[in-house]
């Protein structure tokens, strides 16, 4: 496997606080990470996401024109184009930041997930608590050629995580492992 | 459990015929809460040209509905295959649902008053699972209910020989299973009660009560006619010459209605309230029309939280809520809700989720200051600012009511924020906030699902970021911490849940 396993050993070896105030100075942190970061495509995909949304937008206005008979003002054209404009431009805007917001990291007893361009989250999840794993694919993402990898837990939709913009034998790759890691788990 | 019931469960079994009264009486309040302005303009049919077709359609929509029902009763079966229970229904879609034991998480056993009368019990199954389905059957005999409880339970892979004391709840109902350990721990009497409705949250009450008038009045004018509900508010309309005194008149009149409906709706919820603590967790019984029970185990729980508004402080009450990890878990079904405790209760709850929590060594930490900027916006800025718009016609009142408002909230929200405070340990947490009604929760660290830490554009500037906590019985949230401290938390927390073979239920 080609992924950079970042291994703690303070996490190999469970260490006993003997100090017993939390330390908050002494723990493994994820300050020095190694994101990873997704598929060149994914730029790609996210830019022709935007692109559908507005022309469906588009299309949306000037059908609602059709269906009343032509019979709009030329102002609410006047009015609503610079909008749909505007719109589109901030809905790129963001497919492009996109991108670099996104990433990824395995560690040896999680995996964290960052992502958000106005609203950044960093979500990790231990293995020991995921429940199970599977791959998705739309058809845009069959089209570029990617997939996106859910991870699930008990702790309800808002707590699981979706990976989107892993090439498939990676997305795979990683799916295998996860589900080893938890399988393990359950065995211990 | 003995041969004879095993084999009474694995022949297809039809639910008590109780069960046809019950499906119908649930009939007629579905449909009387549909079409209830259809029957009152029946019952006063003030025009007399309606009714001509609109009785042929209710009998027949009710006619129809009832036959359904009836129908739906023979068709439902329910019987017990390689430690599964099997539930078929449907009218013209069969249905097969197949529970297996391991996944049952809870049975609990609820009487209404007609299932009072008759001796028959409803049984709820809740599942754990992402499927999300919860099964019931309307009306058992008692003693088949308990059976096939018991009998399920006891089935059910590891902690089963504990989870048959799960059952001798029923102590009035079925005598024949033997009581185990089972402490009581709170017994609400009528002074309790009458605290616990006082303390209740009127202006709730009031809210709903209001919206309900106001859909009752809309449905109302189509009811009666225009003429008569114009005449009804001309009359009115005399009475309350000025706006002012219709709205204050009518505030009170809509406190003291409520006040009174939320006090006799928690005595009768609340009506014999028992708490006990059993083997396995919590148990509770309470209800006078609608007597309901619910078991929780220990395990299950995955946090506890309180609260107290100023009523409560006053009579010394806590409300009290066990979070349970279940298949409907995120909604609020999911947790067991003690409406009134006091302080002994409430340490014996503390007490059993979290053993050693008092006596753990914790650090206090509180948020950031950045906390009363937002919420001083959001709660000062954006009220006055509006408050001003709307009193522009006399802009001195806009202004000293705005500026009345920005002061109050102002000290408001600088209070608020030094009231968070999270006191962190090795094991878990335990937080405070809210002014007013103070909120209270523990957490242990093992029944962590995952964490994340968020920040808006907004507080990346500032440097702060919100750190979330999933379980599985819902999300904790604290806000509005030092960005390096809220992942420095994080990080601590997965080196527990990850460095632990702990589970989490």
């Amino acid at each position: 496997m080609s992924i950079k396993f970042l291994i703690m050993e303070e996490l190999n070896e469970p260490i006993l606080f003997s100090n017993p105030s939390v330390d908050l100075s002494s723990l493994p942190t994820t300050n020095t990470l190694e994101w990873q970061s997704l598929a060149p495509k994914y730029y790609q995909l996210n830019l022709a996401r935007a692109g559908l949304g507005s022309l469906v937008i588009l299309l949306f206005m000037v059908g609602f024109t059709f269906a009343n008979g032509m019979q709009v003002y030329a102002l609410t054209w006047i009015i609503a184009l610079p909008v749909w404009a505007i719109l589109s431009i901030f809905q790129f805007w963001i497919a492009a930041r996109r991108f670099a917001a996104e990433a990824y990291s395995l560690r040896d007893r999680d995996i964290l997930h960052r992502k958000g361009v106005l609203i950044q989250t960093e979500t990790i999840i231990p293995f020991n608590r995921v429940q199970h794993v599977s791959i998705k694919r739309g058809p845009l993402e069959k089209y570029f050629g990617l997939a996106s990898l859910n991870i699930f837990t008990a702790g309800g939709q808002s707590s699981d995580l979706e990976i989107s913009g892993l090439p498939v034998q990676r997305a795979n790759e990683l799916k295998d492992f996860i589900a080893e890691k938890t399988g393990s788990d359950v065995i211990d | 459990m003995s041969l004879t019931e095993t084999r009474l469960f694995s022949l297809p079994t039809r639910q008590s015929p109780v069960a046809i009264i019950l499906i119908l009486l649930r009939l007629v309040r579905t449909l009387f809460r549909q079409l209830w302005p259809l029957l009152l303009v029946l019952l006063f049919n003030p025009r007399g040209e309606v009714g001509g077709y609109i009785t042929p359609f209710i009998i027949g929509i009710a006619a129809i509905s009832a036959l359904r029902s009836i129908i739906s009763y023979f068709r439902y079966y329910f019987y017990i295959q390689d430690r599964e229970l099997i539930i078929e229904r449907g009218v013209l879609q069969h249905t097969r649902t197949a529970i297996p034991f391991d996944r049952i998480q809870s049975i609990s056993l609820n009487q209404g008053p007609i299932h009072q009368l008759f001796g028959v019990s409803s049984l709820d199954i809740d599942t754990a699972g992402s499927s999300g389905s919860e099964l019931s059957i309307t009306a058992l005999s008692v003693q088949e209910a308990n059976q096939l409880r018991t009998y399920v339970l006891s089935q059910r892979a590891p902690i089963s020989s504990q989870e048959v004391s799960d059952d001798e709840s029923e102590e009035e109902v079925s005598p024949s299973i033997a009581p185990t350990s089972k402490k009581l721990l709170l017994e609400l009497n009528i002074p309790d009660l009458l605290k616990i409705g006082v303390s209740q949250n009127h202006l709730r009450t009031a809210g709903i009560l209001f919206a309900f008038s106001l859909s009752v009045l809309d449905d109302l004018e189509q009811v009666v006619g225009p003429e008569i509900y114009k005449m009804m508010e001309e009359r009115f309309g005399e009475i309350f010459t000025s706006f002012i005194w219709a709205s204050v008149i009518l505030a009170v009149f809509f406190l003291i209605i409520s006040f009174a409906l939320s006090l006799l709706f928690s005595v009768l919820r609340n009506y014999q309230l028992r708490f006990y603590r059993t083997d396995i967790g919590f148990q509770m019984q309470a209800g006078l029309l609608d007597r309901r029970e619910q078991t929780i185990s220990l395990p299950k729980i995955q946090f506890i939280r309180w609260s107290a508004n100023p009523f409560q402080r006053f009579f010394k009450l806590y409300r009290l809520r066990l979070y349970q990890a279940s298949s409907i878990a995120v909604s609020a079904q999911g947790a067991m809700t003690v409406p009134g405790c006091y302080d002994a209760q409430l340490k014996n709850v503390q007490e059993a989720y979290f053993p050693d929590w008092s006596e753990t060594e914790k650090t206090l930490h509180g948020v950031s200051r950045y906390l009363v900027r937002r919420r001083f916006i959001i709660h000062g800025l954006l009220p006055a600012g509006l408050f001003f718009l709307i009193n522009l016609g006399s802009p001195l009142q806009g202004i000293i009511g705005g500026v009345f408002w920005l002061i109050f909230s102002y000290f408001w929200n600088v209070r608020y924020q030094r009231y968070w405070k999270i006191w962190l340990s090795e094991i878990g947490v335990e937080a405070h906030y809210g002014l007013l009604t103070r909120h209270r929760y523990l957490l242990h660290w093992r029944h962590l699902q995952s964490t994340k830490v968020r920040q808006s554009f907004i507080q990346k500037r500032l440097d702060v970021a919100d750190l979330l906590l999933y379980t599985a019985a819902g999300t904790l949230h604290i806000p509005y911490l030092p960005v390096e401290k809220a992942k420095a938390i994080r990080d601590f927390i997965l080196y527990r849940v990850e460095s632990s073979q702990e589970s989490w239920m």
